[in-house]
């Protein structure tokens, strides 16, 4: 279990994120949805301690970021590192036995190449590839269907749902609502820096029926075809 | 364009001297001055100065001419104004070296150095496929498997070095060759990696620098290997100056490796790179600095490893 407690961030005077207190749970999958801009990242890089905050995070796990997969919406890759090397330097860092990739690259992935030449999509599945790896108990995805072809968005669905399986706690965020329908048990809705609803899997729908109105609006009704 | 374009990159070298906390009217002059007194020291002390002063200026081109940089620039840049600027670039670059030879009066080697430092800059020194070269330090990534690739030039280089030394009995030409094995690996260590890199380390502080330490000092030694072995055999009556040399070297890039995380996540301060220069001229100052590099790297490195 991991407790979020009065989370708050500033950047200089600017408050990112507003007193956010939710728990996780392991077993279950959790989504977040919110516009560009609402903190999202924010919280994910502050539950992963890449950021310092106000407020507490309380975990089963100590340190918790030593248990944590964190999947970025744009993975960094070094010049001239392979993406077999790549999957190697985070088995490394968590000393764990280094896989044998004949049988773990289960996105097929050209791992002898550069990462860095890499497109979007193989980029982000390398980088899961890459944490799943580790055998991490707390996942935390943003956007991981970002860039993805299709044959591989299910895959991670399928992935994901193993994670649940498994027991994992699973973070993920998402702007395309139909992925994060067929995973998440609850999805929180991120606004502004602050988390405006918690949504149960029965009210899933209506929260895309809000959703849909408030990001639509009246905005389209003067623009001419 | 060209003159905005270098206007632009003032400005970035500039915030980065802000950043370590230096302002660029102090910089400069201590750059210049750090520079004439080491070349002063180097040619003073090394037989074959010329040549590896060569070496070592154009040593910086290569990292200039890469793919994606060479991809970034042309996606703004007509094709004309690339190379001027790139031209540009190699020349500013290479240019305390070329006027330093010239004050020595080294004309040929000063020609030399400018002519190349043009030439390259119509190079592209990146690979355009995804093929990668392969290397033996597969296994314990980043900064070996990275660095190898870049510099294999120069490996191969300094084991060229290491048998002409020993065919024609220059041994301080062979001597030398290992000395320019480390230099080439502490060039690794220049690159400050991103903090996501140390932050998926499980690791404290102390055994994630002993880890970085461990794995540099095996990697050198076997990136050394071939010339330690030619040395110890046909010069096995000089071997006390190969040790000292390969000790001094291993000694150095501990050094090197701890400062690189002394203020980390943000790049080292300049007084300690004063400090790391002045140990090059004292190496017995590298007792004092590791111990205290080390301090100072497990404090820094807390904030991201807890």
């Amino acid at each position: 279990m991991i407790r979020l407690q009065n989370i708050s961030k500033f950047f200089d005077s600017h408050q990112v994120l507003k007193d956010i207190s939710v728990e996780l749970h392991g077993g279950k999958v959790y989504g977040i949805v919110g516009q560009n801009g609402a903190g999202k990242t924010t919280l994910f890089r502050c539950i992963a301690g890449l950021e310092s905050f106000h407020g507490a995070i309380h975990s089963e796990f100590e340190p918790l970021k030593n248990y944590i997969g964190f999947l970025q919406t744009e993975p960094y890759f070094i010049d001239k590192l392979t993406g077999e090397e790549y999957i190697y330097l985070f088995c490394n860092a968590r000393n764990k036995e280094l896989p044998d990739m004949n049988t773990q690259n289960i996105f097929d992935l050209p791992l002898k190449q550069y990462a860095s030449t890499y497109s979007t999509g193989m980029k982000k599945k390398l980088a899961l590839t890459a944490i799943l790896m580790q055998k991490n108990d707390v996942f935390i995805l943003d956007e991981p269907y970002n860039g993805v072809d299709i044959q591989s968005n299910i895959l991670i669905t399928e992935i994901i749902l193993r994670l649940k399986a498994a027991g994992k706690t699973i973070l993920v965020s998402s702007h395309i609502f139909s992925s994060l329908d067929a995973i998440c048990d609850e999805i929180f809705l991120l606004q502004s820096g602050v988390m405006e609803k918690r949504v149960f899997k029965d009210e899933f729908s209506t929260l895309e029926k809000e959703m849909k109105a408030f990001a639509i609006g009246d905005k389209l009704d003067n623009l001419k075809f | 364009m060209i003159k905005y374009y270098f206007a632009l990159q003032f400005k970035i070298i500039q915030r980065h001297l802000t950043e370590w906390g230096i302002q660029t009217w102090v910089a400069f002059p201590l750059i210049i001055i750090t520079f004439i007194l080491f070349s002063n020291y180097f040619f003073s002390k090394v037989e074959l100065a010329p040549e590896a002063f060569l070496i070592v200026g154009l040593s910086v081109l290569p990292g200039l001419s890469t793919t994606n940089r060479k991809g970034f620039l042309l996606s703004f840049l007509s094709t004309s104004y690339y190379y001027k600027i790139r031209m540009i670039e190699n020349s500013v670059c290479t240019l305390p070296f070329v006027i330093f030879l010239l004050l020595k009066q080294h004309w040929l080697y000063a020609g030399l150095m400018l002519v190349i430092s043009i030439l390259v800059s119509r190079l592209d020194t990146g690979f355009s496929i995804g093929k990668s070269i392969p290397t033996p330090f597969s296994k314990t990534p980043f900064e070996f498997p990275v660095g190898f690739r870049k510099t294999i030039p120069f490996i191969l280089l300094s084991y060229s070095l290491t048998i002409i030394g020993l065919r024609v009995g220059n041994f301080n030409l062979a001597a030398f060759s290992l000395g320019f094995i480390f230099l080439v690996c502490l060039s690794y260590y220049s690159f400050l990696e991103k903090q996501e890199y140390v932050w998926i380390h499980a690791q404290q502080p102390k055994v994630f620098l002993l880890m970085k330490i461990k794995t540099a000092i095996f990697n050198v030694m076997v990136i050394c290997l071939p010339s330690l072995l030619l040395l110890s055999v046909f010069e096995f009556t000089r071997l006390l100056p190969v040790v000292l040399i390969f000790f001094g070297g291993e000694l150095f890039l501990v050094a090197i490796i701890l400062s690189k995380y002394t203020a980390y996540p943000r790049e080292m301060n300049i007084p300690n790179g004063i400090l790391l220069g002045l140990s090059l001229f004292f190496p017995p100052l590298l007792l004092a600095l590791i111990p205290f590099f080390y301090n100072q790297s497990v404090t820094s490195l807390k904030k991201v490893l807890i």
